[in-house]
Formats: C-alpha cells, structure tokens, sequence
C-alpha cells in the first residue's frame, strides 16, 4: 500500500473519498446518486470541530469503508468473526485479547459487567441486579466524568478515592473492579503506575478508558503496555473506524466474559450494543491502516487543510493565524483564528453562530475564549472543504470589518 | 460471490445490484487500484450456506443494495446526529404511518430504551439512575405464554418483570409501579387475552403499551397494520425481514415516548442508553430500508422463496422414510419452510448429529433444528443463493444415507 500522501495526491477531484465511488467509465453514465441528506431538509454540514459522536464521528479511513463494504457483501457466523478478529488486533497491540465493541461506552459497560460477574452465569442473567456479587467500582475523585455513567449502567456503584490509603481502606470483598481515567483535565491523586501496582497488590482488575488518547493509532500499544488488565479506546474518532464502534483489550479471561455480556449472546445485559460484521472488520482494518501510517503523513494532510483556510483569511485585516499540535495524550493539530475586535466588530459567539447558520453549516470547536478566537480541527475535513470553510470565515469577517 | 448475490433482484439491475460496490474489483485490472483483500479468507472465517434464514448469529440478512448506497452516503456526507435523527425519524413515521419514530441499535436495542422511556418519562434525576429504579415505576407486565428470550432486555434498564395470564390478572398487578405492559406479536397462541383486549385494557388503565414485532417482517404491510391496532410502542428488527443494516432496528409509536426512548440514547452523554450507539450510516440506511421495503415485489420474493423449498422438498422425499412438509409460519414473518422428518429405524441419525455434519462438511451449511430431541429439521430459502438450494438438499441426503441402515459399507 502505498503511504497516505500518494493515495490523496491521486485521489485529488472531485470526491474527496474517491474510493468509494471508483471513477470508471461505467460510473460516469450511472444516473447520479440520491441526496439523501437534501431531501431530508438537512443543510450541507461540514465538521471543524473534531470527531465529535455529535457530529458524525471520524472521517473513516477509506480503507475501513472499503472493508466493510467487503464485510457487509460477504457471510460470517458472527462468532468465528468476532474470535478471528479478536485474536488479530490483539496481536497487533499486543494485548492477550481484544473484541470490539459498539463503542468505547459499550467497553466501559461491558469491562465492568465482566469484572462484577466473572464467568457466572447465573450472575451474568441477574445483571443489573447485582445483589450477591461484587458491585463496587473504585474511582479517583478527580477521574470523576460524564462517561463514568457507564460504570453504573450494569449495575455497579462508584466509590470515590482520593489517596492510596483510601484506596486499601475502600477495597473490600464488594470491589468489582479499579477504575482508571487517562487522561484528565483535573490530574491524579494517584500516578496510573501506583494505582496499577495498588490493583495488582489487592487483587482486583483494573480498567483504563483511554478512549480519546488517538491520534496516533500506536498510542494504543503504548497504553496497553502500562499493564492496565482492560483498557478501551473509541473508534470512530482518532483511529478512523466505524462510527459505532471501539475497543476492548485485555486479559483473556476478562474479554471472554466480557464478550458473553455482549450481542449477539441471548442471555447479556449487553444484546442491545449490536456491533455489525462491518463494524468488527472495519475496526481492525482502521487500527492496521492506522498503525501502518505514519503520524507525519496524517500531520501533512491536516496542515494542507488549514494552510488552504489560512490563504483565505490571512489578508483580512485584523487576523491572525496559528497551526499548532496539542500536548497531552493524544497529537491533534489545530488552527486558531483570531482577530482583533478593534478592526472586527465580532464576538466570538457571533462568529461561532454565523457558522452554524450559514448554509453550508460549519462547527467549530466549543471552546470559550475571551476576544475574537475560534478554532478548527481538520480531522473529519475533506478535500476540498477547507476551501469551503476559508471562503465562509473570509465573508464573515469581512462583513464585520 | 461478489456479484447477483441475489437472482431476485436481477429486476432492478438496470444498474447491477452490486456493480457501484464491487466496481473497485471489477476493474482492478485495467485501472490498477488495489483490490479489496479478502478479508475473511485472510482472516480464516469460512464461508457458509444459510439454509436458516437472517439470524444475528449468521449475520443477519442481505441488506438491499440502495441501503448500501445509502450507507456510503452517510459515511462520505456529514451531518449533525440531531438534525440527522430528527429528519429520518420523521420521514420513517410518515413511511409507517407511526406518529414518530427513531432508529434504534436493534429490536432489542428499541426493548431497552423504551423500556428506559416508559420507567422515567423525561424525568432527568430518573434517567441518570437506571438501572436504580427504586421511586419510579419499574415494573413490566409480560404474557406467561409470552416470556421469551429477550425479555431479558426488558430487565437491562431496572425493570422485573411481572406475569399475567388474564384481564383479571392484569386489573390485579396493575399498580403505580407498573411502567408498561409488553406484547410479544409472534406468539399469540395461548394467551388467554386477546390482542385487542390485551391493547384496551391498557388504555383503560392508562398504561403505556409496548409491542415487540421484531421478527413479523415481511410482509412489510404488516408494520401499518400493526401500528394502526393502537400500541403505544412497537419495535422491529431492521437487519433482517427489512434487509437493512445489521445492528439498527425501529421504535415507532407515540411522539412523547418516543422522545424520551430518545432521551435515554446515544449520542446523549449521560444516557442510560449511550454505549447502544447507532451511526449515521445505519440510520440514514435504516430509513431507505423501510423504503425500499414498501416498494419491493414481496409476493414475487414469497413465490420465488415457495419454489425453492418445495424443490428442496421433491427432492428429499424421493429418500425412502423421509417425509416433508411445507409450511409458513402464522405469526412470524411469512418466509415459507419445509419441515423434514426421517424414520430413525431407517436413518441412524440424531438431528443434532445431522446438523453437526452440515456444518463441518463442505460447503459448511446451517439448517435451523428447533427441537433437537426429534427427528426433524427446518430448510428455508430466505438467504439462499441461486443454485444453493440444491447443494443443501444433495448434503442433507447424502449425510442421511451415510448412517442409512444396511447401506453402510
């Protein structure tokens, strides 16, 4: 396979994913297809702000597309495909197992109704109900977030630490599982390294969710070698793959229980997180397709995108440009747009709102800066709307200049 | 493989029904854009006939090719979830005649969240609880005839289940705790109430009324009818008698049930329901299934299903102590089967046995066996290929003749 700027460069034109919709000749006198989203009343919408599950998700590699279109003309007993696939993004991450789920919220439900049933069966039928079993979630205050929702979905309560002798004073015999944020805006009471050896030493498995901590894909081998016993991450969002899916890995046994909490098993509290064979083919392709490619060429294309938006603005009066990576956990590039509201008579949110409005509609990243700023991402963007997005900001600021 | 996986739909193939999928393949040769892998060949996952029907464990129906189309859509064009659900639902309530609905992550998927609807009605304190019920109407009246496989779902989101046989019973266990009384619409023989009474009483009661009629497609006039019979909320399966995608499904019913059955989903963050995530591309196709569904030949599709299995049927009957019988199924969708029974002093096989040697031959076949202790098995034609249906009877025969008495070697 050739690297990711080959593959763009000849794809440049009109479809910006042209590998869905191979240009031959029979394709050119193929009456042209529905739009669907039009005839909906939906206004064209273009994403700025980022994988959001709001906004659609990730741009899909069009590897993963291409698979799943294989997977979705193609028969698999479900069973075989979910062991097949499995087995491979574990060797591929290095995990002792792996499934995929129908999203990172599904591997926090499913993680969790695991760990409190291990391989009872007649726990796994009682669930949510969890009189009887193991029903206790340890949580670090400050990891406290609006996903930690989904450790009580099966069942479970959260008990909150907030130093290591909380943790040894909490653990009992009711502890089901050690609940481990990365990253988060608020730190740790506990290093992730001392919560692990504190887990290992209690005896009690520990969960990461690591859901947004892609880009890059190789992220996902460095988490799993912190030792976590299950770590989830999102897949529809840094790593390219479906919409409705993610990431289970970890220890074999905790998997296996873990899958029997899931579709298609009669019995799981989980059969309604169906993940489809498209989805479990696509997301192995988008972890392969997304380790095999480098960052730098991920980067390349990001950048031309802003580059593209800041020829359009950068002779407006007033404003100023900066394409920047984000620190933390995981490398994402941004473009920051600011302007000096002296010369733009324009509030941040008046810009933010004008966006939204226009047809087509652009979102930006919902972020409360003081002063005229707003920021992009261009990772769901295609080719080809960076120009759209450029021209759009350009009118606006004008109109207020 | 790749191509006409369906002979069927040779009608519409003005454009081939797989031709703007498979084109990439296609064509390789001359515009030498890579090939799509095999991927499941690559991965070791063997290929199999399905004499079955669209269960989930065989990964459920062949999804028409507009779904397809439609799908690649969704994944090419963006749009905001909200706007996205807001437009499809209403579009698949006109289609159905529903007054909403949404696209849920499977039948079960549309049991649990409304379920999750009818236990909190909007109340947000209520919806960060579930599956902690206690304060708020958790309980679900059920059919003792009705208990099923996924009733199970029903418990997901905090709810027990209550059993009932009769009106009286009903008037009895009705109660402030009672958060809705459920239907399961494929298995009407022996209740002891009738559907309609069943649907009275629950509004005479004043309490919300759920109808599971996941698996009662086709024929796809059904879903009106049901609709118009007065439950609050029906459910289907939308990745197999509407042939669309795999892991999506349809709650229809009443505007503020359905609403909240919303509120209880993804991508809301705090929502009982987030992990049951549907993407856009199962919704916008979920919509193009009901409507391709509403437009397609069904009796034409029934006729071509009943030729099958009758063939099947002569085939397999020609075996001495074999008997068939072809039949379609009342309640449940009108896919036509043959039932195939063998004389156990003559074939020295169990059905399990039978069953197991499909599978493991060559091609591997799955037949369903409903009852594994007779000497009976069912052969439907819903997923077959051209040119299956022959493959399947010619296994079935000479696995039986292999544990024929006296014709051992």
């Amino acid at each position: 396979m050739a690297g990711r700027r080959t593959i763009l460069k000849s794809m440049a034109g009109a479809f910006p994913l042209s590998m869905l919709s191979a240009a031959s000749s029979e394709e050119i006198s193929k009456p042209p297809a529905r739009d669907y989203f039009r005839e909906l009343g939906l206004i064209p919408f273009i994403n700025a702000a980022g994988a959001y599950s709001a906004y659609g998700g990730a741009r899909m590699r069009p590897e993963v597309v291409d698979a799943m279109r294989y997977a979705a003309t193609h028969k698999a007993k479900m069973s075989e495909l979910h062991d097949a696939v499995g087995t491979r993004i574990a060797t591929l991450v290095g995990s002792d197992a792996a499934m995929v789920t129908s999203g990172a919220t599904a591997s926090i439900v499913l993680g969790t109704a695991a760990c409190m049933t291990l391989d009872d069966e007649e726990k796994m039928r009682q669930l949510p109900d969890a009189t009887g079993m193991k029903d206790e979630v340890i949580i670090q205050k400050k990891h406290r977030y609006t996903y930690d929702r989904s450790l009580t979905v099966a069942g479970a309560k959260l008990v909150e630490v907030e130093s290591e002798d909380d943790v040894r004073r909490l653990v009992s015999d009711r502890t089901a599982m050690m609940f481990f944020l990365k990253p988060t805006q608020k730190g740790d009471d506990i290093s992730a390294e001392r919560y692990l050896r504190l887990a290992r030493e209690l005896g009690v498995p520990s969960f990461c969710d690591a859901a947004t901590t892609t880009p890059p894909a190789l992220n996902v081998v460095d988490g799993v070698s912190d030792g976590f016993d299950l770590i989830c991450y999102s897949g529809g969002k840094g790593l390219r793959g479906p919409y409705s899916a993610g990431l289970l890995l970890g220890r074999e046994d905790l998997i296996r229980f873990a899958r029997r909490h899931a579709a298609p098993n009669d019995i799981s509290i989980g059969r309604g997180m169906k993940v489809s064979a498209e989805e479990y083919l696509g997301m192995l392709v988008a972890l392969e397709t997304g380790l095999r490619i480098s960052e730098a060429d991920d980067f390349a294309y990001k950048h031309d995108r802003f580059s593209t938006i800041i020829a359009a603005v950068s002779d407006v009066p007033g404003v100023t440009t900066d394409v920047f990576v984000s620190g933390g956990h995981a490398n994402e590039l941004y473009l920051d747009i600011d302007w000096d509201t002296d010369v733009i008579n324009m509030s941040r949110q008046d810009l933010v709102q004008a966006l939204r409005d226009h047809d087509p509609s652009v979102e930006v990243r919902a972020f409360m800066f003081s002063g005229g700023r707003i920021q992009l991402s261009a990772t769901v963007m295609d080719e080809g709307e960076d120009e759209v997005v450029g021209r759009i900001v350009r009118k606006i600021l004008l109109a207020h200049s | 493989m790749k191509t006409n996986r369906r002979h069927f739909l040779a009608g519409l193939s003005a454009v081939a029904p797989f031709s703007y999928l498979s084109s990439r393949v296609d064509f390789a040769a001359e515009t030498l854009a890579p090939a799509t892998p095999d991927y499941f060949t690559d991965l070791g996952v063997s290929s199999f006939i399905n004499a079955v029907g669209p269960y989930s464990s065989l990964g459920g129906a062949e999804m028409w090719p507009e779904v397809l189309e439609a799908m690649e859509y969704a994944i090419k064009n963006k749009a905001r979830m909200t706007d996205l659900h807001d437009a499809v639902g209403k579009r698949i309530a006109e289609l159905t005649g529903a007054e909403a609905a949404m696209v849920s992550s499977g039948a079960t998927g549309a049991i649990i969240l409304a379920t999750a609807a009818c236990m909190t009605m909007g109340d947000q304190e209520k919806m960060e609880r579930i599956p902690g019920s206690s304060g708020m109407p958790n309980e679900v009246i059920i059919l003792k005839s009705q208990r099923y496989m996924y009733d199970r779902s029903i418990r997901a989101p905090g709810a027990s289940l209550i059993e009932a046989e009769t009106a009286e019973d009903i008037r009895a266990a009705v109660s402030d705790k009672t958060a809705m009384m459920f239907y399961l619409l494929n298995r009407p023989e022996n209740t002891k109430i009738d559907v309609t009474e069943y649907v009275s009483l629950a509004k005479e009661l004043g309490i919300p009324i759920m109808c599971d009629a996941a698996t009662t497609v086709p024929p796809v006039s059904n879903i009106a009818a049901t609709v118009a019979s007065g439950f609050d909320l029906i459910c289907y399966s939308g990745g197999k008698g509407l042939r669309g995608p795999y892991s999506a499904g349809l709650l229809l019913g009443r505007e503020d049930l359905v609403r909240f059955a919303r509120m209880n989903g993804s991508p809301n963050h705090r929502a009982y329901g987030r992990s049951m995530k549907v993407a856009p591309e199962e919704y916008l196709g979920m919509m193009v299934a009901v409507e391709t569904s509403l437009k397609f030949d069904e009796e034409a599709e029934y006729e071509r299903q009943l030729r099958a299995v009758n063939a099947m049927g002569r085939e397999l009957t020609r075996l001495p102590g074999v008997t068939v019988e072809t039949a379609v199924p009342g309640a449940e969708a009108r896919e036509p089967y043959i039932e195939v029974r063998w004389d156990a002093a003559i074939y020295d096989v169990s059905v399990a046995d039978l069953k197991r040697a499909l599978r493991s031959g060559s091609p591997s076949i799955e037949v369903r066996a409903l009852f594994l202790s007779g000497n009976q098995l069912h052969l439907t034609a819903v997923a077959l290929k051209e040119g299956e249906a022959e493959i399947v009877t010619q296994r079935v025969a000479e696995v039986l003749q292999s544990h024929g008495a006296g014709m051992d070697a």
